[in-house]
């Protein structure tokens, strides 16, 4: 009973103290705050067969590491990364961390904003952060972490070593943050991972997926091979392809509902879904 | 006359190289250890430093006594000045640099006197003294006015008619006002003005890094009451030590946000004071505030729970990398009214914005056509060597970074043609064609041909083909 009686009194306090102009100014620039991460639902794919391999979809609070499977495939595991970013951040309104090294970023390209909305990611929700090397990377995501005020931390960077990878590990637990680590084909894995995603991009022409509102686009949309190596919390070794369709879905349909990851539809319903 | 020429005349001449940026450093070090005179100094050319002693004279027992305190802490450090002290800039700078007196005292013009006695004092002076253009001081002489005293003595009307242009004699008049202090001269101070400050002075020298952070939490107590009593957060801070041996350290932070929390700030300086080498003791620190801005009230939350809502604020991690890795390497997405692509965003490092507008914003009711733009963009776009059919086909296939990829499918092309009302009076950008490709190995790629191959203007030289983004 007290305890609702407090909650009544607070925000009759908020609404008091709403009325200042330059205090709303400061509230509105402030990302709406959500409540630690028990109340928040599932962080799943939205693919059957992907959530059920993961209890409760992905862990909120560790690391997850995002492999490709050779160096041309790197762009596609960013790409991964940013649509697991986008499911959890559709329902954590708070901002996202973007970090990479300056030589990263001449290599790949830095995040551009018009084409996150691809992934349903609003571009302004995202604090993009040039370190010089790995080693400060580390750091930056470190604090990151730690802070537990972000939706999700992505890195880019080489596999961190062992202690490096322990000490995320207890700051994505401590913050209640996920991180997602983009790391170089070569690197064997990261230990302390909690899952670990192998992705390569598809081909054109290998796509099992079709564009039927868009028949005159060629091209596949947002599509991986994605494998699951590494899972501590149900099965591993899993092999999917996965696309992330948003222009498939009609525009006006709400955006949970678009934009999620979805399998390719069996072969039987293929040729009609063409056709139409 | 050149260095051998004086080696000559005199061999036991010690020559050592110039070295005129260390001087000019040298300079500003002094301007700020001048502080200890007064908050307002700063260096005004190659060779001149100013203090606004304004109401801080009677601290040194009166002009007198300042000055000679002046010239006995230079001279320990090994420097001769010549120093003048006036009502203003323009007559302190016109004494201290043309008066030239063989006894050590320096020139002061009082600051109780009147416009006749401010005017004998400067009866004397060259025009020179007067800052004014080269030639303007030619004209000066050759029109006979030597001294001060004469130019004062012409009337203001027949002064104007004597030069051949307005502006001239304006100059002249203008300087003139300046050094009779008719006219005010703005002077920059090297440390912008404090809003709320707070100091302390040690009996012994400090040396200890617990001490120094001990002595810090008080003064940050101090102003953080400070502020809550005006309402006001503060944005950007220095935390300033003096040293026994007359060296000094700054220490500046910035915050996201208008911020008194006591821990916050403490923490984000305390990385940086584990680096302050204490010397011979430290005599004296302060605490600055420079920029502030309105922060209202807070009320106490009554539970555990909410305790700790402030760090869970993504400015307290803003905060934190910001004064890390400098303000310039943390920034946020901000859209531009641009379609050329590399234009269309830019990176702010000063706040967040508030949200982005989307490029087209589709309606359910209009389902616009989608521009499809890559995730990554490589800025500036590389060059790439291109197999593709004429005129404006997509290639067949593209080599970059050494690698030769092959295309399978492709998207395009659309073209974005130049802004001409940036570029006005320049050369005219080519117009590019985008083709959004997908290759045999995978992946799919933003290429553009900046140019194209048909067109009166664009024969002088074959387009060029360029990759610009990743769509993964």
């Amino acid at each position: 009973m007290p305890l609702e009686n407090l909650d009544k009194l607070r925000t009759q306090i908020k609404r008091i103290e709403g009325h200042t102009a330059f205090l709303e100014g400061a509230r509105k620039s402030l990302p709406a705050r959500h409540p630690p991460s028990p109340s928040l639902p599932a962080w799943s794919f939205g693919a059957k067969e992907v959530d059920q391999c993961l209890e409760h979809g992905l862990a909120p609070h560790a690391l997850h590491e995002i492999n490709p499977l050779a160096y041309k495939d790197c762009w596609a595991a960013l790409s991964f990364a940013l649509a697991l970013a986008s499911k959890r951040a559709s329902f954590d309104q708070r901002p996202l961390l973007w970090c990479s090294s300056r030589a990263n970023k001449s290599e790949f390209g830095g995040l551009y904003g018009q084409g996150l909305q691809r992934f349903n990611l609003d571009p302004a929700r995202f604090i993009l952060i040039e370190t010089k090397n790995d080693n400060e990377t580390a750091f930056v995501l470190e604090e990151a972490l730690k802070s537990a005020s972000l939706c999700a931390v992505i890195g880019l960077i080489a596999a961190p070593g062992l202690t490096a990878s322990r000490r995320l590990s207890l700051m994505a637990n401590k913050g209640q943050t996920p991180a997602l680590l983009v790391t170089k084909p070569e690197d064997t894995g990261i230990k302390n991972a909690t899952t670990r995603w192998q992705v390569a991009s598809l081909r054109a022409d290998q796509s099992l997926f079709t564009t039927p509102s868009f028949p005159q686009l060629a091209l596949p949309q947002l599509s991986w091979q994605v494998a699951l190596t590494r899972n501590s919390q149900g099965p591993a070794d899993k092999k999917w392809h996965l696309e992330f369709p948003s222009y498939e879905q009609p525009l006006h349909k709400s955006s949970k509902e678009a934009f999620r990851f979805a399998l390719p539809s069996p072969f039987r319903n293929r040729k009609s879904r063409a056709a139409a | 006359m050149a260095l051998s020429d004086a080696l000559a005349l005199c061999p036991s001449l010690a020559t050592k190289q110039a070295a005129p940026q260390k001087d000019v450093r040298r300079l500003l070090q002094l301007a700020s250890w001048c502080e200890r005179y007064s908050p307002l100094s700063n260096v005004h050319d190659d060779n001149s430093l100013w203090i606004d002693v304004t109401g801080s004279t009677h601290l040194f027992a009166g002009e007198q006594g300042l000055l000679a305190a002046i010239s006995k802490d230079f001279r320990q450090q090994g420097y001769t000045v010549k120093l003048a002290l006036a009502g203003s800039f323009a007559a302190a700078f016109a004494l201290s640099h043309f008066v030239f007196d063989d006894k050590a005292k320096a020139p002061i013009i009082p600051s109780q006197s009147s416009f006749t006695q401010l005017q004998h004092y400067l009866y004397s002076l060259p025009v020179t003294a007067l800052r004014l253009h080269e030639n303007t001081c030619s004209l000066l002489h050759r029109l006979g006015l030597m001294t001060l005293g004469q130019l004062m003595d012409l009337p203001r009307e027949s002064l104007k008619r004597r030069f051949p242009s307005p502006d001239q004699a304006r100059s002249v008049l203008f300087r003139l006002d300046q050094i009779l202090e008719l006219r005010d001269e703005p002077l920059a101070p090297l440390t912008p003005p404090v809003l709320f400050s707070s100091r302390l002075r040690f009996a012994q020298a400090l040396f200890s890094k617990h001490g120094l952070e001990r002595a810090l939490t008080r003064l940050l107590d101090d102003v953080t009451w400070q502020l809550e009593r005006q309402n006001q957060g503060a944005r950007s801070l220095t935390f300033s030590l003096w040293r026994s041996d007359g060296s000094t350290s700054h220490i500046a932070i910035g915050t996201a946000q208008p911020c008194r929390d006591k821990a916050h700030l403490f923490n984000l300086f305390k990385e940086k004071i584990s680096r302050i080498e204490p010397g011979f003791g430290i005599d004296v620190i302060a605490l600055f505030v420079a920029k502030a801005e309105p922060l209202s009230v807070k009320q106490i939350s009554l539970q555990s729970r909410q305790k700790s809502d402030r760090s869970r604020s993504p400015f307290v991690l803003i905060d934190r990398l910001r004064n890390h890795l400098g303000a310039q390497k943390i920034g946020y997405l901000q859209a531009l009214p641009s379609h050329i692509p590399e234009r269309a965003q830019s990176l702010t490092t000063s706040s967040p914005p508030q949200t982005m507008p989307p490029l087209h914003a589709a309606s359910p009711a209009s389902p616009s056509v989608i521009y499809d733009r890559p995730f990554l963009l490589l800025n500036p776009p590389e060059s790439i060597d291109v197999l593709a059919p004429l005129p404006d086909d997509p290639p067949l296939s593209f080599t970059w970074r050494r690698v030769t990829r092959k295309v399978i499918t492709s998207n395009g092309p659309e073209r974005l043609t130049r802004e001409w009302w940036r570029e006005l009076g320049q050369k005219p950008s080519r117009p590019r064609d985008y083709y959004k490709v997908s290759t045999r190995e995978g992946g799919t790629f933003w290429l553009y041909r900046n140019g194209l191959y048909q067109g009166s203007e664009e024969c002088r030289s074959p387009p060029q083909w360029f990759i610009h983004g990743f769509f993964g």
